[in-house]
């Protein structure tokens, strides 16, 4: 269910909302959901859907897939280490 | 039973590595090969156009009924508006004026055959939805837009190029991107300058201080006809540079931009007709 919901509010989030928000949810359910890789490909359709390459960012068009990885991996490994979890 | 305990711990690995080397090689695609990346792009925008359709369709509906605004304000809005509107109409009789002029004095001169065709569209997907600053428009190659067209709000601000064109929608770049860089001319004086892009619709430039510019200065596009790219916001002057930092940003709102019109044909310099 939490999985349903989780994916719901990503794909709301990234259709409406601005992408600082979108950042709050991906956090949100990467700590409510186990073991999310779904939120990658999210990452990759967001990306292809509105990414240009942008010189700030090194010329880079994956901003969403690859802020998503980092945050996978960061929270799995965060999820491991933490009593309260 | 050895064996068996190493093959339980086996498969998942497999699987995740599997997964891990799968995405790696979609990204790296996606990034270095354009061709996958535009027909990946453009399929992205067919599944995504009927639903970013869908919230302009539901605040136009919104904005028709006005269900989302009081009738004391609207009543209030509208005499403000109307008062600021007929301000404006004076001032534009002037330059209505001036601008017919000008495209006469340019016909004499020979530089005719200079005006390209515009199409109206809709924005579907603004700033800040994604820290791209790109639009989604709901026009594409079936209304004749190609890759570089230029994209312009309120007439004379352009504001982008088209960098992805699908059959009914497509993807416009502005010109404030972050890192992006653009010719200008800056003031009255006519200075030449390289503006970098700081996102929604921000830039900022460097101009040696003797350099004459204030707050309220235009800055235009090097071209033939008029193309607004900003309104000076403030200079940055230290007295131990030998440069000055200019600041400016678009007279268009990127946050709030619900149409825009796209110059088929592309390349800038030119004006316009219907």
């Amino acid at each position: 269910m939490a999985r349903v919901l989780a994916h719901s509010a990503l794909f709301i989030s990234l259709s409406f909302f601005p992408w600082w928000m979108t950042l709050i949810v991906a956090l949100g359910a990467l700590f409510l959901v186990r073991n999310f890789y779904e939120i990658v490909f999210w990452g990759i359709a967001t990306d292809l859907l509105y990414g240009v390459p942008v010189r700030s960012f090194f010329g880079v068009n994956i901003i969403f897939t690859a802020s998503f990885l980092a945050a996978y991996v960061g929270a799995e490994f965060l999820k491991r280490r933490l009593r309260f979890y | 039973m050895k064996t068996h305990f190493h093959r339980q711990h086996k498969e998942p690995f497999i699987v995740l590595a599997g997964g891990i080397i799968l995405v790696v090689i979609i990204l790296f695609l996606i990034w270095r090969v354009s061709a996958v990346s535009d027909v990946l792009s453009r399929g992205m925008l067919r599944l995504g156009v009927p639903l970013l359709s869908l919230e302009q369709k539901a605040t136009e509906s919104a904005v028709r009924s006005n269900t989302l605004v009081s009738k004391k304000t609207l009543i209030k809005d509208n005499e403000a508006l109307r008062e600021e509107n007929a301000a404006f109409r004076v001032s534009l009789l002037g330059y209505s004026i001036i601008k017919k002029e000008n495209e006469e004095l340019r016909s004499l001169l020979g530089r005719t055959g200079l005006y390209h065709t515009r199409i109206l569209s809709a924005v579907l997907s603004k700033p800040p939805r994604a820290p791209y600053d790109t639009l989604i428009i709901d026009v594409g190659t079936e209304d004749g837009i190609s890759q570089g067209d230029r994209v312009f709000a309120f007439r004379d601000v352009a504001i982008g190029t088209v960098v992805l064109a699908d059959e009914s929608a497509s993807k416009v770049k502005l010109f404030s991107s972050p890192g992006e860089d653009i010719d200008v001319v800056v003031g009255d004086d006519h200075i030449a300058a390289i503006a970098h892009g700081r996102g929604g619709g921000n830039f900022e430039l460097r101009l040696p201080r003797g350099v004459h510019s204030a707050a309220g200065d235009p800055i235009v596009f090097p071209s033939m006809g008029i193309e607004i790219a900003g309104v000076v916001e403030y200079v940055e002057s230290d007295s131990s540079s030998s440069f000055q930092t200019v600041i400016f940003k678009s007279p268009v709102n990127m946050f709030e931009l619900r149409f825009v019109e796209v110059q088929v044909g592309g390349g800038g310099g030119t004006r316009v007709s219907g």
